[in-house]
């Protein structure tokens, strides 16, 4: 018996040492420093290598039911053609992005390039190349790089917007090269309702009120305004404050601090109790949203000039119906009044920023392949596809043909583009906006790109870069701050809460202390201007 | 070591000689168990290293050690925060509704299916019941907004017996019921198979014997088949009360919104939303870790009033 | 006084009968629902709201995409391979667990017990339990979805609680004709106790079925990808409340309505024809057979 109970012992001991080992292994987690493939010069496409790259991006949801993964689309094939280097495409699982993100960071093993929004990650680019994450960009661009380093030098704004304080290239950069693809959001409202009622498309708060009114009493429409709650505050704008942090006159303004905010929220509140606004407005979400205009139970929104306003006359394009909506400008107070806050990107899109991972063992290789994207050949790749297959060049113009705007196999132009370029999905290459001229196929879009035209970029935070601790104070403050304002914006529009309740609402506000943030975002703006 | 078990489980004598006798009567059923034993090691504990970044300004580039340890400052920053009493109590109410509602309607909804004569009829009422819970939660809940929006059709119901239209997702006095409710339509159907297999297990001479007694129907359900299945009801309630903290934040998520977040955020929704924005692996350890010490309070404390009621617990 | 008794017993039955019809129509319904909006044109489901009594437009349009869709058939076959192999292990494993657990006079059986519940308290969080199993060498394997789920404590527990109701009558026969635990375990206790083990059965091919965390976490490979990591991602794509989007910045719509809810239904239906195949085991009175034999 005490033999068995020996060999029972022993067994257990057996497994425990190997469990240590596995623990021992798991502990430390961290990367051996591998073998990096030297590179000199500069590269001539295609480049001769061995090596296939992994490459770490979100799928484009317009391609989630149509491939395995982007290496099957055919950009993806010809530009591997093109540039001779072999890319292996890696998609995280939609709405689960930062916890893939964070189990390659800890665990060492990461994609050699991963396309993410660096810059609003807590702790900042620059903690990223500190702690062995990301490389820095500097040498490689110097010594190695082409096309990027050419287009930066033209535009000395975005140099300094993909720099970190430190003056570190951090990343290969999604630029938005023209005014016109900056602003793809806006009002739309019904043009058929407008022209019974006899009226002008609305450009002032007083012009929304009567235009809504009118729809509502002699049209009979049920809720004539649909938006969803975090879309509101588009209307803020005309009371020249933004509903979260903005720039005013060099000085850093909490929106829902101002007194422009209160009598935002007052007016929204008289057109939800007046039946204006739809009455599920707080609730409602993107199905709720479609079908309120769908089902013409609704004649003004706010949404993207494709997938909403496209999408809304598409849908009744052969119902013989008379149904038209246009783009209306973002509203101001009085008329004439400058147009200076509305949905707007900056040039440095930076959700799609593509950083080289120190788990590359050949950097060099890696930013020649991403730095393809700024070449001229690359850019019409990008944008246009491959000449006499997916365009034409007509007076000089890269026209589509119909394998993008009529597809043969039946694709959507939306899934006809993600197919064969990448300019209408979030990637690291020079937008152009003789895409959009022509994703945009009805007139209405192409208008709408215009009337939504404003100058938001006045009060537009630049892409400063916090540092890791600013950064961690920062999100937490501000996490609490956007519920707190989410919340009361909410209330006082629903009138769950009283406006004779707005300095306590004020003081609770400064309890959360902004200001404290106010600060840490002015000390950063101070270093960014000095970069 | 031996003696504190020893002082211990009294019940037990870990001395070396039962030690021995223990092995040799069993030594095959712990042969079989090692199995189970190295799995629970090698996924359970094995990763729980990980609970040293609770104590940790954890970031996952400088690893488990080398990040700075900073003590409790993230349970105090958590049990300080402006929200924490609120985060506590829409948890525990959510959680007590649950329970209070919840927990006894798939026992009820057995014990009438138990009633059914028709095996057919029982078959289909089984499988209808149950199929709610296949469906996803994101189908589930933009099924609840449909029904409770303004023109839905609980609004319609509300408005036909002259009732005023309301948003009810936006209102927080319906946010709990909603959840409540919507939670046993989905899941109660799902929860009653358990008891019906427990309710196979009774000797259906027991039955006969009573009705030969004279035994009402009521009165076989309360004698008989009531205690068939009051220890599986008993263990389901512990881990039910032991997981009190446990609301899990998807379902929250999709259907509160800013108007109803007063009463609709529970502890997860708050750790999801600041991960999110945050990367705050530290943070969401230590809330976890708070968590589980409160919950495994509750299950020590529910097992041992069950075992002064009806004398049978967890273990 | 046998009259009214009778006769509120016919009436209990009428009312219940009524109550259990009413309830199965209302618990039917998303089911219904789901089915009616796959087969219905996308455009015209947006712009119907309430109750869909039948299929608007009633086409086959979305069945058709998904079944061109690449992902389906490999989600198909991966979901298969993880719910066969896995179901094999949670079996065994459960019920040898269940088995040391109600056994009587064991003497480390509490030590070992808290051992495993304390597990479903405290763990060491993703990162952590990520290394481990890459570190076994598991990573982007379909055995890091199968192996850290071979048990769950949770439903151990469940069949342990029914298994003490076993008599040790039973048992104890057995081992006076020489029997070993084994052969207890797999030849009398197992068939004594169908009714849980369908149950188990049950919960673990339906977990199995629905699991997409573990296989988002380890698998990078998109041919290894589960059924039910495909259909979220598609349910989630333009999902602004999980997904953290500005709805300012919305520009997809890239997925109809009706493609989704077809996805839903053919990645559901399957795992819906185990219950009445297994149904069968709950009617039957095993437990009375059992003795009589």
């Amino acid at each position: 018996m005490n033999e068995r109970f020996k060999n029972l012992r022993k067994k257990c001991i057996a497994v425990i040492a190997i469990a240590a080992i596995i623990a021992s292994g798991s502990g430390c987690g961290k990367k051996e420093t591998a073998e990096i493939v030297k590179r000199e010069g500069k590269a001539t496409y295609p480049v001769e290598a061995e090596t296939t790259l992994t490459y770490w991006c979100p799928l484009p949801a317009s391609l989630a039911d149509k491939v395995k993964d982007f290496g099957e689309t055919e950009f993806a094939k010809e530009l591997e053609k093109r540039t001779g280097i072999k890319v292996k495409y890696i998609h995280p699982v939609a709405g689960q992005e930062s916890e893939a993100l964070n189990l390659f960071i800890a665990s060492g093993e990461m994609p050699d390039i991963i396309q993410t929004n660096w810059l609003g990650q807590t702790g900042g680019p620059q903690s990223f190349i500190d702690d062995d994450v990301i490389i820095e960009l500097n040498d490689i661009m110097e010594k190695n790089l082409t096309h990027l380093p050419a287009y930066l030098k033209e535009n000395p704004d975005l140099d300094r917007m993909i720099k970190t304080d430190e003056g570190k290239y951090y990343c290969f950069p999604a630029i938005v090269s023209d005014e016109l693809l900056m602003t793809t959001n806006g009002f739309m409202i019904r043009n058929d309702w407008l022209k019974k009622v006899s009226m002008d498309v609305p450009q002032t708060i007083d012009d929304w009120y009567e235009v809504l009114t009118a729809f509502k009493n002699k049209l009979g429409v049920e809720s004539p305004l649909s938006l969803m709650a975090s879309q509101i505050s588009n209307f803020a704008g005309a009371y020249g404050v933004s509903n979260t942090f903005y720039m005013d006159d060099g000085k850093v303004k909490l929106g829902p601090a101002e007194d422009g905010y209160k009598q935002y929220l007052m007016t929204m509140k008289k057109w939800y109790d007046e039946g204006l606004l739809d009455k599920d407005f707080a609730v409602m979400d993107i199905k709720q949203y479609n079908y309120n205009i769908l089902s013409e139970r609704s004649g003004a929104t706010h949404g993207a000039g494709g997938g909403q306003l496209g999408y809304f006359l598409n849908a009744f394009k052969d119902s013989g119906s008379s149904f038209d909506i246009k783009a209306a400008p973002y509203p101001v107070l009085k008329e004439g009044d400058p147009i200076e806050f509305g949905a707007k990107r900056s040039k440095y899109n930076s959700s799609a920023s593509a950083a080289i991972t120190t788990s590359c063992k050949d950097p060099v290789l890696a930013a020649w392949w991403l730095d393809y994207s700024y070449s001229l050949e690359g850019h019409m790749l990008n944008n246009f596809g491959v000449e006499g297959e997916d365009y034409e060049m007509i007076d000089g113009y890269p026209t589509y043909t119909e394998k993008i705007t009529n597809n043969p196999d039946g694709l959507s132009i939306i899934q006809a583009m993600s197919m064969n370029i990448r300019a209408n999905n979030s990637f690291p290459i020079i937008q152009d906006k003789r895409y959009i001229e022509q994703y945009y196929e009805l007139p209405q879009q192409l208008e709408a790109l215009e009337i939504w035209q404003n100058d938001s970029e006045l009060h537009a935070i630049p892409p400063v870069t916090y540092t890791s601790e600013e950064s961690s104070e920062y999100a937490s403050l501000k996490t609490e701050i956007d519920a707190f304002i989410e919340t009361n914006t909410l209330n006082f529009i629903l009138g769950k809460r009283s406006f004779k309740e707005w300095d306590k609402y004020i003081a609770e506000l400064e309890n959360l202390n902004y200001k404290r943030v106010i600060e840490i975002i002015e000390t950063a703006i101070d270093r960014y201007s000095s970069r | 070591m031996k003696k504190q078990i020893v002082s211990k489980h009294k019940s037990y004598k870990f001395s070396s000689e039962n030690i021995k006798k223990d092995i040799m009567r069993n030594k095959e059923l712990y042969l079989i168990m090692i199995p189970v034993i190295i799995f629970y090691f090698v996924f359970s504990y094995l990763p729980m290293y990980g609970i040293i970044i609770a104590f940790q300004d954890y970031t996952p580039a400088k690893g488990f050690m080398g990040s700075e340890f900073v003590g409790l400052k993230h349970f105090i920053d958590f049990m300080t925060g402006n929200s924490f009493l609120k985060l506590l109590r829409n948890t525990l109410r959510i959680s007590c509704a649950n329970i209070i509602f919840g927990f006894p309607m798939p026992i009820i909804l057995a014990l009438l299916i138990n009633e059914v004569r028709n095996k057919r009829f029982k078959g289909i009422v089984q499988t209808c019941t149950y199929l709610p819970h296949f469906i996803s939660i994101v189908v589930v809940a933009g099924m609840i907004k449909d029904f409770t929006v303004s023109t839905g059709l609980i609004n319609d119901i509300i408005a036909f017996f002259g009732g005023e239209r309301v948003t009810m997702l936006a209102e927080t006095k319906y946010f709990t019921p909603i959840y409540v409710i919507s939670g046993i339509w989905q899941e109660a159907g799902w929860n009653t198979i358990i008891y019906l297999a427990a309710l196979t297990a009774i000797d259906k001479a027991l039955y006969e014997a009573a009705t030969i007694d004279g035994a009402g129907e009521m009165r076989k359900m309360w004698h008989i088949t009531l205690p068939a299945i009051l220890p599986t009801i008993v263990i389901l309630l512990i881990m039910k009360i032991g997981s009190m903290l446990n609301v899990g934040y998807e379902k929250i998520i999709l259907l509160y919104n800013a108007s109803t977040r007063d009463v609709a955020d529970v502890i997860s929704t708050y750790v999801y939303r600041r991960g999110l924005q945050e990367r705050s692996w530290s943070f969401s350890t230590a809330v976890g870790l708070f968590n589980s010490v409160i919950n495994v309070t509750l299950l020590i404390l529910s097992n041992k009033i069950s075992k002064m009621i009806n004398g049978s617990g967890l273990w | 006084m046998k009259i009214k008794e009778s006769f509120l017993r016919k009436l209990f039955i009428v009312i219940n009968t009524l109550l259990l019809s009413v309830i199965s129509i209302v618990m039917l319904y998303p089911l219904v629902y789901v089915l009616f909006a796959s087969l219905s044109n996308s455009v015209e489901l947006m712009s119907y709201g309430g109750i869909l009594w039948k299929p608007l437009g009633f086409n086959f349009e979305a069945y058709r995409s998904v079944s061109e869709n690449p992902m389906i058939a490999s989600g198909y076959i991966n979901t298969l391979i993880i719910v066969g192999v896995s179901l094999l292990l949670n079996i065994v494993l459960t019920s040898i667990a269940a088995y040391f657990f109600s056994r009587k006079n064991v003497l480390f059986q509490k030590p070992i017990f808290f051992y495993v519940i304390f597990t479903m308290y405290f763990s060491g969080g993703m990162i952590p339990f990520f290394l481990t199993v890459k570190n076994l060498g598991l990573y982007d394997s379909r055995w890091a979805v199968i192996l850290p789920t071979a048990i769950s404590t949770y439903n151990m527990i469940v069949m342990k609680t029914s298994l003490e109701s076993i008599p040790d009558s039973l048992e104890e026969a057995a081992k006076i004709d020489g029997a070993n635990h084994m052969h207890i375990l797999f030849r009398i206790v197992m068939p004594l106790s169908l009714p849980i083990l369908s149950v188990m059965v049950l919960y673990y091919a339906v977990a199995h079925w629905n699991a997409w965390f573990n296989a988002m976490i380890f698998l990078q490979d998109r041919n290894k990808f589960p059924l039910q990591l495909i259909l979220r991602e598609i349910l989630i794509q333009n999902n602004t409340d999980l997904m953290n989007q500005d709805a300012n910045e919305m520009d997809a719509q890239a997925i109809s309505e009706s493609i989704k809810y077809a996805i839903i239904i053919v990645s559901t239906l399957p795992i819906l024809c185990v219950y009445p195949f297994l149904q069968k085991y709950f009617v039957k009175g095993v437990m009375s057979g059992a003795v009589k034999g």
